[in-house]
C-alpha cells in the first residue's frame, strides 16, 4: 500500500497554490503597482511628496520668493516670502496641488529629471529625497509689490512686461490669496466672491471697450485716413441697444474733434464711423493682425480648460447683424480680450510694431550647480508696420503729456491710452495700456483693468506709476552697474 | 509539470554537515546585512544586534546538536527554518523594535524546545500511544480558552491564555495535537480503508470511509471547528483545522470524493457563517470589494495591497518603506511588509522557501510509506505549514478572505514561533528516522 499518488497530488496542489500566490504578488507589485501608487488615498504618495525639497523660486535680481525648508520630521514646508506675488508664483500644497509658476515649472522644481544611473542610485536605492532645481523668474519683486499695492483697493488685473524680451516683470490679479495659508483657508477662498484662484491677467476675458481704439487707429494709419480733419458729432455717444450707450471716456468739452482727439478722449463715435468705412473683413483683418481673438497665455500657468472662463459672468447683449461690427470695434458685446493681450498690443506699439513673446523663466540652477540662463524660445510677432507704430507711439505719448488721462510727468518718456468698457448692466471696466521707453531704447509695457470702476483715470494713474517705477528701476540698475564697473 | 518526488538511494541519505553549515552562513549573512542597514539608519544603535546574537546562538547550537542527535536528518529543513526565522527577526526589528528582543528570546526558547523534541527517544511512538490523552488535552485547552481566554491587547478575539504574565495561544498547540491525533487514528484505520482484496458485502464495507469509525472523527472535527468558529470567532484556525483533517483523510483513504465533500462543507459553512457572524460577513465583504471602504473597514487590506504596489520588483529596502501604515503589520501582515521592503523578489524567495519546506516534508512522508503513522504525521505537519502560509498569503493578497493566522517563522508571536519550531523538530525527527539506514 503506497501513498505515493496521493502525496504527489498533494504536492502538486500545494505548488500550484504557491505559484498562484507569486502570480498575485506579481500582479499587485508589478502590473497593478502604478494604479495603487497613484491612488489619492495612498498615504505613501503624500509621504514621498512631502519629502521632496522643491527648488527655490527667485526673482530676476535673485530675491528668494519661495523655498522649501526641511522640518525635524523630515518633511518639507514651502514658505512664500512675498505672498503678494501669488498670482505669478502660484502655490504648492500637498493637499491641493500647484498653481502658477509652481505648476509651469513643477517638473524642474520637483527634481523630476532624467533617470540617470546616479539619480537612480540616489533616489531608488539610497532613497534620498528628491532635490529640485532653483528657478529664476522674470518677476521683479519691487515692481510686483508696487503694482499690487496700487491695485489693492480694486478688483482687477495688471501686468507689466518688457519689450523686446517679453519678460513678465509684474503680474497682479485681485482678489488673490496667501499661498502660506492656503491649506487652512482653501474652503474659504473657494467661496470668496471674485474667486481669488482665477488669474485675471491670463484667464480674464474682458470687453476691451475704448482701448480697442489703438488697433483701429493703426488701421486708419495703414489705410491713410486723414487724422487731422474735424469730425462732425465726434463727441456724441453710440447707442448699441436700450441698455448700452457708449460715450466718451473723458469729456472733450465743446471743441471740435479730430480722430486723434477722439483717441485721446476715448470718444467712440468717430471709431464706429471708421469701422463702417473699413467694412467687416478689414476690421477682422486688423483684429487678426493684433491677435485680439487669440488669447495670449503663459504656458503651464493655468489649466487649459480654464482659459475660457470669465471673471465676471454677465449676460452678453444679444448681437444683431446690424450692429455686430460696431459692437466689436467698440470692444463691446462678444468682443473680449485678456489683459496680457492688451499689454502685448502696447508693447508692440513701443517696439516698432513687434509684440514680444511673453516669458517667465530666466535661468535654472540644478542642485549644487550654477545658474544656467534659459534662452527665450518664443518669437516676436509683427502686429503692425513700424511706421504706423511710430505714429501711434507719438499719439500715445501726447496722451500722457496732456492732463486728460493723468497729471503729466514730462521727465518720463511715457505713452498711453485709457478707455472704458461695459460688461453688463451697470458694470463698467476701466482700462489703461501704455509703455515707457527706457534709456537703452527698450520698452516696458503695461495693461491695467479695473472691474466695476467707471473712472479710466484711476487705471491710467496706476499705469503711469508703474511705468515710472520701471523706468526708475532701470535707471537705478544702470547707475549701480556703472558704479560697480568704475574702479 | 512533473512535481513528483523520487527518492535517492539509501546510502546517499546521510546529511553532509557542510551543506547545512553553508546554508546557515548564507542565512546569517542575509540577516547581518539587513540588520547592518537598519543599524546605519539608526545611528549604529548597538541594541539592534541582540536578536542577531540570539539567532547565531540558535543556528550554531542547533546545527551542532542536530548533527549529534539526528545525523540522517534532511539537510534543508533546519537552514530554511533559520533563514525564515532570521528574516522574521529583521522584520520585527524594523517594524516594532520594542518587540524584537522578546521575539529573539522566543526564538532561543523555541529552538531549544525543538532540539528537545528531536532528542526524546521514542517520542513519535509515545505520541501515537497517547493519542486519546492528547485529544483530551486539546479539548481541555479549547474549553479553557473559551472560558478563560484573554487578548493581550485588551480588545479583539480572546484567543490567549495567560500563565504568570506570559500569554500563550492554545490554538497553536492544538494544530500539532490535531495532526498527531489524526495521524495516529487514521493510521490505525488505514488497513480497513485501503485493503481492496477483502470481501466486501455490505455498503459500508464497499465504502469503508463512510463507516462510523471514519465518519465519526469527521463529525467530531467538524464540531470542533464549528466551536472554534462560534465561540472564538477564529475563522483562520477553524479553516486550518478542517483542511488538515480533509487532507489527511484523503491521503489515508485515497478517495478523491473526500476532497470534494470537504470543499463543499467549507463552502456551506462559509455561507452559513456569512449570514450568522458579523466577523465573517465583514471579512468576505471587504475581500470581494475593499475599495469603497478603503479608509474604514477595509483599511488594512487596502494598505496591504498598496504595500505590494510600493514594493515593486526590488522593494524599497529595509527600513525605507512605509509598511507601518498597515495596522498590526508585524503580526497578520508581515508578508505585506516584506513585499514593500524586499519587493517581489523577497516575496518569491519567502514563498519558495516555504514551498521547499513543504516539499521536503512531503518527501519525508514518502520515506515512511511502510509506516503509515509516520507518513501521515509528515503529511499533516507539511500540510499545516502549507495551509497556514497559504491562508495568510492569500488573505494579504486578496485571493481569499482574511483569516488572521500568522505566517510561520516570519510573523511576530511567541506561540506561533514555538509551535512552528516544534513542527520542524518533529519533521527533522521523522526525516532522520526515514533516512536512517
Amino acid at each position: 500500500m503506497k501513498l505515493t499518488q496521493e502525496i504527489n497530488r498533494l504536492l502538486i496542489a500545494f505548488l500550484v497554490a504557491f505559484l498562484i500566490m507569486m502570480i498575485a504578488a506579481a500582479y499587485w507589485g508589478i502590473s497593478g503597482a502604478e494604479d495603487l501608487l497613484l491612488r489619492e488615498d495612498n498615504p505613501r504618495r503624500v509621504e514621498v511628496e512631502a519629502q521632496i525639497a522643491r527648488g527655490q523660486l527667485v526673482d530676476r535680481s535673485g530675491i528668494v520668493l519661495a523655498e522649501s525648508i526641511r522640518q525635524d520630521n523630515d518633511q518639507v514646508e514651502r514658505t512664500y516670502y512675498y505672498p503678494e506675488a501669488a498670482p505669478f508664483t502660484g502655490y504648492f500644497s500637498l493637499r491641493y496641488g500647484t498653481g502658477g509658476a509652481e505648476t509651469a515649472y513643477n517638473t524642474l522644481l520637483r527634481g523630476d529629471t532624467e533617470m540617470t544611473l546616479g539619480v537612480y542610485v540616489e533616489r531608488q536605492l539610497l532613497h534620498q529625497p528628491a532635490q529640485g532645481a532653483d528657478i529664476q523668474l522674470t518677476l521683479s519683486v519691487p515692481l510686483q509689490q508696487k503694482l499690487n499695492e496700487a491695485l489693492l483697493p480694486y478688483r482687477g488685473a495688471g501686468v507689466l512686461l518688457s519689450a523686446p524680451t517679453g519678460d513678465i516683470l509684474a503680474l497682479v490679479s485681485l482678489p488673490t490669496f496667501d499661498p502660506n495659508t492656503l491649506d487652512t483657508e482653501w474652503d474659504l477662498l473657494r467661496e470668496t466672491e471674485g474667486n481669488p484662484f482665477f488669474n485675471r491677467v491670463l484667464q480674464g476675458r474682458y470687453q476691451p471697450g475704448g482701448v480697442l481704439e489703438t488697433p483701429l487707429l493703426a488701421a486708419a494709419l495703414l489705410r491713410n485716413h486723414s487724422l487731422d480733419d474735424s469730425l462732425a458729432d465726434a463727441d456724441q455717444p453710440v447707442i448699441l441697444d436700450a441698455e448700452t450707450t457708449v460715450a466718451c471716456a473723458f469729456s472733450p468739452g465743446d471743441q471740435p474733434l479730430t480722430l486723434v482727439d477722439a483717441y485721446l478722449y476715448g470718444c467712440p463715435r468717430p471709431f464706429a464711423d471708421l469701422a463702417e468705412s473699413l467694412e467687416q473683413t478689414s476690421v477682422e483683418s486688423i483684429f487678426a493682425s493684433f491677435s485680439i481673438n487669440q488669447p495670449a497665455t503663459l504656458e503651464g500657468f493655468v489649466p487649459a480648460e480654464l482659459n475660457m472662463a470669465t471673471p465676471t459672468p454677465a449676460p452678453q447683449p444679444t448681437a444683431t447683424p446690424e450692429n455686430t461690427l460696431v459692437r466689436n470695434v467698440l470692444g463691446q458685446g462678444q468682443q473680449v480680450i485678456s489683459p496680457l493681450n492688451m499689454a502685448l498690443i502696447a508693447a508692440a506699439v513701443g517696439n516698432e510694431g513687434n509684440a514680444p513673446a511673453p516669458r517667465t523663466l530666466l535661468a535654472i540652477r540644478s542642485h549644487n550647480g550654477d545658474w544656467q540662463p534659459v534662452p527665450a524660445e518664443g518669437m516676436s510677432q509683427p502686429y503692425l508696420a513700424a511706421s504706423a507704430a511710430q505714429r501711434l507711439s507719438e499719439f500715445m505719448t501726447a496722451n500722457m503729456l496732456s492732463d486728460v488721462l493723468v497729471t503729466p510727468q514730462a521727465q518720463y518718456p511715457l505713452a498711453g491710452h485709457a478707455g472704458i468698457a461695459y460688461s453688463g448692466k451697470g458694470k463698467t471696466l476701466s482700462w489703461f495700456i501704455g509703455f515707457a521707453t527706457l534709456p537703452d531704447a527698450t520698452h516696458v509695457a503695461v495693461a491695467i483693468v479695473l472691474e466695476d470702476v467707471n473712472d479710466p483715470r484711476a487705471a491710467a494713474q496706476i499705469g503711469q506709476e508703474m511705468l515710472m517705477a520701471a523706468y526708475d528701476q532701470r535707471i537705478a540698475i544702470d547707475v549701480e552697474a556703472a558704479t560697480t564697473e568704475t574702479p | 509539470m512533473d512535481a513528483s518526488i523520487t527518492l535517492p538511494a539509501r546510502d546517499l541519505l546521510h546529511t553532509p554537515p557542510h551543506i547545512e553549515r553553508r546554508l546557515l552562513v548564507l542565512a546569517g549573512a542575509f540577516m547581518g546585512v539587513n540588520l547592518l542597514s537598519l543599524a546605519i539608519q539608526r545611528n549604529f544603535d548597538p541594541l539592534i544586534w541582540w536578536p542577531f546574537l540570539a539567532w547565531i546562538l540558535c543556528a550554531v547550537g542547533g546545527q551542532i546538536m542536530l548533527t549529534r542527535l539526528l545525523p540522517y536528518r534532511d539537510p534543508l529543513l533546519f537552514p530554511l527554518m533559520m533563514f525564515l526565522a532570521g528574516w522574521g527577526l529583521v522584520l520585527i526589528e524594523r517594524l516594532e523594535p520594542q518587540f524584537a528582543d522578546r521575539q529573539a528570546l522566543w526564538l532561543l526558547i523555541s529552538v531549544g524546545v525543538m532540539l528537545v523534541t528531536c532528542s526524546i527517544p521514542y517520542l513519535l511512538r509515545t505520541l501515537r500511544a497517547y493519542r486519546y490523552t492528547l485529544l483530551m488535552l486539546a479539548i481541555g485547552l479549547l474549553v479553557s480558552t473559551i472560558l478563560l481566554g484573554v487578548n493581550p491587547s485588551g480588545f479583539g478575539p480572546a484567543l490567549w491564555l495567560s500563565v504568570g504574565g506570559i500569554y500563550f495561544q492554545p490554538s497553536e498547540a492544538l494544530k500539532i495535537i490535531l495532526v498527531v491525533f489524526l495521524a495516529s487514528y487514521l493510521s490505525e484505520q488505514y488497513p480497513s480503508i485501503r485493503l481492496k482484496d477483502l470481501p466486501r458485502l455490505t455498503f459500508i464495507e464497499r465504502h469503508p470511509w463512510l463507516s462510523p469509525r471514519i465518519l465519526g472523527p469527521i463529525l467530531l472535527m467538524w464540531g470542533i471547528c464549528v466551536i472554534v468558529l462560534i465561540w472564538q470567532r477564529d475563522l483562520g484556525t477553524a479553516v486550518l483545522f478542517f483542511m488538515i483533517f480533509i487532507v489527511l483523510l484523503y491521503v489515508a483513504s485515497g478517495v478523491e470524493l473526500i476532497v470534494a465533500c470537504g470543499g463543499l462543507l467549507i463552502g456551506a459553512a462559509a455561507v452559513v457563517a456569512y449570514r450568522l457572524f458579523d466577523v465573517v460577513q465583514l471579512r468576505i465583504d471587504i475581500w470581494l470589494d475593499p475599495w469603497p471602504e478603503y479608509d474604514g473597514r477595509a483599511f488594512q487590506i487596502v494598505q496591504s495591497l498598496m504595500a505590494f504596489g510600493a514594493g515593486g520588483i526590488f522593494g524599497q529596502g529595509v527600513g525605507q518603506g512605509s509598511p507601518r501604515y498597515i495596522p498590526v503589520v508585524h503580526s497578520d501582515f508581515a508578508f505585506a511588509a516584506l513585499a514593500e521592503e524586499w519587493g517581489f523578489l523577497g516575496v518569491i524567495v519567502v514563498t519558495a522557501c516555504i514551498a521547499v519546506l513543504v516539499m521536503r516534508g512531503l518527501r519525508v512522508a514518502l520515506l515512511h510509506q511502510e509506516r503509515p503513522f509516520f507518513a501521515l504525521m509528515a503529511v499533516g505537519l507539511s500540510t499545516l505549514l502549507a495551509v497556514q502560509s497559504l491562508l495568510i498569503m492569500g488573505g494579504v493578497l486578496k485571493i481569499m478572505p482574511l483569516t488572521g493566522v500568522t505566517l510561520p517563522f516570519l510573523s511576530y508571536g511567541g506561540s506561533s514561533l514555538l509551535m512552528s519550531c516544534i513542527l520542524m523538530g518533529l519533521l527533522l525527527r521523522l526525516s532522520s528516522e526515514g533516512r536512517q539506514p
